[in-house]
C-alpha cells in the first residue's frame, strides 16, 4: 500500500467511498471504516498517519471513536469534519474542517498535515 | 488540443456530488453538478452538448434518476449515461437496461473501474459519430 495511510470513518458509505476516491487520486492510501468495530480493527492492524472522522457520525460516537484512535494509535492526528461551522467544536481533535467548505478544503487540510513540505503557505495550527 | 469532455453529476447528497466533481475535474472532465432531478432536467434543457451524465438513482423519490437518464436519452447528442445506485433491484436494473443506460454502477463505485468504463464508452461514442459522418 503506497502513500501515507489515512483512516476515513463515515456511516454514509457513498460519502465514504467518494472521499476515498479523492484521497486516493492524491496518492494517499485510504482505509475505510463504516462502524466502530472496523475502526478498532484498522487501528490495531495498521500504522496510520491520519484519522478522518466524517460529519455523518453522531456526537456520542465521535467521542468514542476519538478515544479509540487515541488508545489504539497514540500520536496519530485526528481530523474531524463538522456539518457546519455552527456545530459545537469538540475538544479532543487536532484538526477540524467544515463539510460545507467542500472537498478542496478537506484535501488542502490533509495535504498540509501530511505533506507540509509541498505547501506554499504554512502548516495549519492544531485547534487544541 | 481536444476540449475536455463535459460531464453532469446528479446527486442529492451535495457532499458526494461536490467530491465527485473534484475527482473527475482532476481526471480531465469539465463538470457541472445538480442536486436534484428537477435541477438536472433544467440543466439538460439549457446546457451545451454533454458527453457524460452520472446520476444517482434515488433522490427526490425512488428511481427518479431514471427520469434524468430518460431525458438525456432524448438529447440530440446522446451522452454516455451512468446510473449510480446502492439500491439496484431487478425492476430498476431492467428499466435501466431498457433505457440503454451505458453503465450501472453499484454505489459506492470504484473510481478506476468507472474511469476505465467512461473512457472506453467515450471512445466508442466518438468512433460511432465519426462513422456516421
Amino acid at each position: 500500500m503506497q502513500g501515507e495511510k489515512i483512516l476515513v470513518v463515515s456511516y454514509d458509505r457513498a460519502l465514504l467511498r467518494t472521499r476515498m476516491m479523492l484521497l486516493c487520486s492524491s496518492g494517499y492510501a485510504v482505509l475505510m471504516a463504516d462502524n466502530i468495530a472496523a475502526v478498532r480493527e484498522t487501528c490495531r492492524k495498521t500504522a496510520l498517519n491520519l484519522a478522518i472522522i466524517g460529519h455523518s457520525i453522531p456526537r456520542q460516537d465521535q467521542a468514542e471513536l476519538v478515544g479509540m484512535v487515541r488508545q489504539e494509535c497514540p500520536g496519530v492526528p485526528i481530523l474531524l469534519i463538522l456539518k457546519s461551522e455552527l456545530e459545537d467544536r469538540p475538544v479532543d481533535v487536532e484538526y477540524i474542517v467544515n463539510a460545507q467548505d467542500g472537498p478542496g478544503v478537506l484535501l488542502n487540510m490533509v495535504n498540509s498535515i501530511l505533506r507540509p513540505q509541498e505547501r506554499v503557505s504554512s502548516t495549519p495550527e492544531p485547534v487544541i | 488540443m481536444p476540449s475536455k469532455p463535459a460531464m453532469l453529476i446528479v446527486d442529492d447528497e451535495s457532499n458526494v456530488a461536490r467530491t465527485l466533481k473534484m475527482v473527475f475535474e482532476r481526471e480531465g472532465f469539465e463538470v457541472e453538478t445538480a442536486f436534484s432531478c428537477a435541477d438536472a432536467l433544467k440543466l439538460l434543457d439549457k446546457k451545451p452538448p454533454l458527453d457524460v451524465l452520472i446520476t444517482d438513482l434515488n433522490m427526490e423519490r425512488e428511481d427518479i434518476g431514471l427520469e434524468v437518464a430518460r431525458a438525456a436519452q432524448q438529447l440530440k447528442k446522446r451522452p454516455v449515461i451512468v446510473i449510480c445506485t446502492g439500491y439496484a433491484n431487478p425492476n430498476n436494473a431492467q428499466e435501466a437496461l431498457d433505457l440503454r443506460v451505458d453503465y450501472l454502477a453499484t454505489k459506492p463505485a470504484d473510481l478506476n473501474e468507472l474511469l476505465a468504463a467512461l473512457r472506453r464508452l467515450l471512445a466508442l461514442r466518438a468512433a460511432q459519430r465519426g462513422a456516421a459522418q
